[in-house]
């Protein structure tokens, strides 16, 4: 009689049952609450946009860009994780704490753009890594570049070329006029 | 019996003002014992109570009239006849009763299992209608035990009076007849092994699945009620001590009673629902053998 045995047992036993707030020991690469390490993120919205359950939302503004993530609609699915281009997202090892109210565990990030280091205005962030992955040799001239404004880098860009086409049209007409 | 006598019987003990506590500590008993025996914590003691209590605060769903009219008589019913039937304990021997009260106590414990079937049909969900269904076939099937015991034991004492009964059947039909009795407590009382009128893993709470809040309350009250009433039964059959001081008998009572519950709990635990044929082959088979065995008894010994 194999269960006269085991209930026995378990009758000496003390219960499996964990009180609160003891825990079971999550799983190595357990999926927690989702983590916004606001240097590196560039704030793409990708993260917005592959969230199914919508609790991540990320609105852009002129200056910065409200990031804003809600555990309470979280899946813990992880895909805005695996997609960030920045690798800003990080999951928790861990359960959440307990909370009594949807909503007290929401974050909200703001990412605030970087001023533009020739006319001030805010400039769209970018991240090193990124940087890595689309070209493998940076240069000086580059780097100071990425740093500007959309203007300022359009503007940059147009003088660089005009200079390259006149040097060239110079170049040309001097051949010419020999 | 006087009015008196009968009115304390019925409101004081072993009626409303013990039972309904000790039903609760019976479901409590058996909650927590089960827990145990599982690994688990279980409940606190004060459980049942905290759930009677809670239910009873909700609020019914509303229903058609008549619908709704039997779904609230029924679980009165079946509280109301437990109840008569414990006010019938003959506890203390000289407490009265009266010629046929056996009868009638028959009649008061199978109001609840009636009123389950009726509670299953009316309430008209499919789950409902299948623990309704099953409960019948299965009180059909103990029926034939427990009757045959209880007229076994008359037959044995010469007489329909519970308390004449619980004093004079003598021990070679008693035995046998105690023994129908308690095979027949786990099928009245809806646990392991034979629980599939309520087997919560297919059909929910099998004929009372619709009910909720109040209703369901005075349910689980009624339920609690057949405990106190069907394991007083049986301890009051199972200690005949006449001449015991009364102090001494209420004692015993109580302590046979709440004994019962923590084996049944205990069987409970350690077996698996039999299905409905099964369940009912060993009522068929083994329980009428036993309660056959105590009629033969009866009859035959000089
Ligand atoms: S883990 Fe899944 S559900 Fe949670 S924020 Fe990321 S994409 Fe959305
Ligand atoms: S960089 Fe990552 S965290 Fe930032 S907006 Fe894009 S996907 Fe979201």
């Amino acid at each position: 009689m194999n269960i006269l045995g085991l209930i026995s047992r378990n009758f000496r036993r003390d219960p499996a049952t964990y009180r609160y707030p003891e825990r079971h020991v999550p799983a190595t690469r357990f999926r927690g609450i989702v983590r916004n390490d606001t240097a590196k993120c560039i704030a793409c919205g990708i993260c917005d946009h592959v969230c199914v359950s919508g609790a991540i939302v990320v609105v852009g503004h002129d200056d910065h860009c409200d990031w804003s993530y809600d555990p309470g609609r979280c899946t813990f699915c992880g895909r805005c994780v695996d997609l960030c281009p920045g690798e800003a997202l990080s999951q928790d090892g861990d359960r959440a704490p307990t909370y009594a109210r949807s909503g007290d565990l929401a974050q909200g990030e703001q990412i605030t753009y970087p001023a533009c280091p020739e006319c001030g205005l805010p400039a769209r962030p970018y991240n090193e890594r990124l940087l890595m992955i689309a070209h493998d040799d940076i240069s000086p001239e580059f780097r100071e570049r990425i740093k500007l404004c959309e203007r300022c880098r359009r503007r940059r860009s147009q003088t660089v070329l005009t200079k390259g086409l006149g040097g060239a049209a110079d170049t040309e007409r001097n051949a010419d006029g020999a | 019996m006087t009015v008196g006598r009968a009115l304390f019987q019925l409101l004081v003990f072993p009626g409303l003002l013990y039972a309904v506590p000790v039903a609760w500590l019976m479901l409590w008993m058996e909650r927590k014992l089960t827990a145990r025996l599982q690994g688990r914590i279980g409940p606190p003691f004060y459980q049942p109570f905290f759930d009677f209590v809670k239910l009873l605060a909700k609020r019914p769903l509303p229903r058609p009239p008549l619908q709704a009219l039997a779904m609230s008589a029924l679980p009165v019913l079946a509280v109301a006849g437990t109840l008569g039937a414990l006010a019938l304990l003959p506890v203390f021997p000289h407490s009265g009763g009266f010629t046929g009260d056996l009868v009638l106590l028959v009649a008061l414990l199978e109001i609840p299992p009636l009123c389950a079937v009726l509670a299953g049909f009316v309430s008209r969900s499919i789950y409902g209608e299948l623990g309704a269904t099953r409960e019948a076939v299965l009180s059909i099937a103990y029926s034939l035990p427990f009757l045959a015991a209880l007229v076994a034991l008359a037959a044995a004492a010469n007489s329909l009076s519970l308390s004449v009964i619980s004093q004079q059947a003598m021990w070679q039909v008693r035995l046998p007849a105690l023994l129908a009795l308690a095979l027949c407590l786990p099928v009245k009382l809806r646990v392991n092994p034979f629980s599939v009128a309520n087997a919560e893993q297919e059909i929910y709470a099998g004929a009372t699945t619709e009910f909720e809040g109040p209703r369901l309350a005075l349910w689980e009250l009624a339920h609690g009620l057949e405990w106190v009433a069907l394991t007083g039964l049986w301890a009051v059959l199972a200690f005949p001590a006449a001449n015991a001081a009364w102090p001494l008998r209420a004692v015993v009572f109580v302590a046979i009673s709440l004994a019962l519950v923590l084996v049944l709990a205990a069987v409970a635990a350690a077996t698996a629902r039999l299905k409905l044929a099964q369940a009912a082959r060993v009522y068929w088979l083994w329980g009428s053998a036993l309660g056959v065995l105590a009629m033969v008894v009866a009859v035959v010994w000089p």
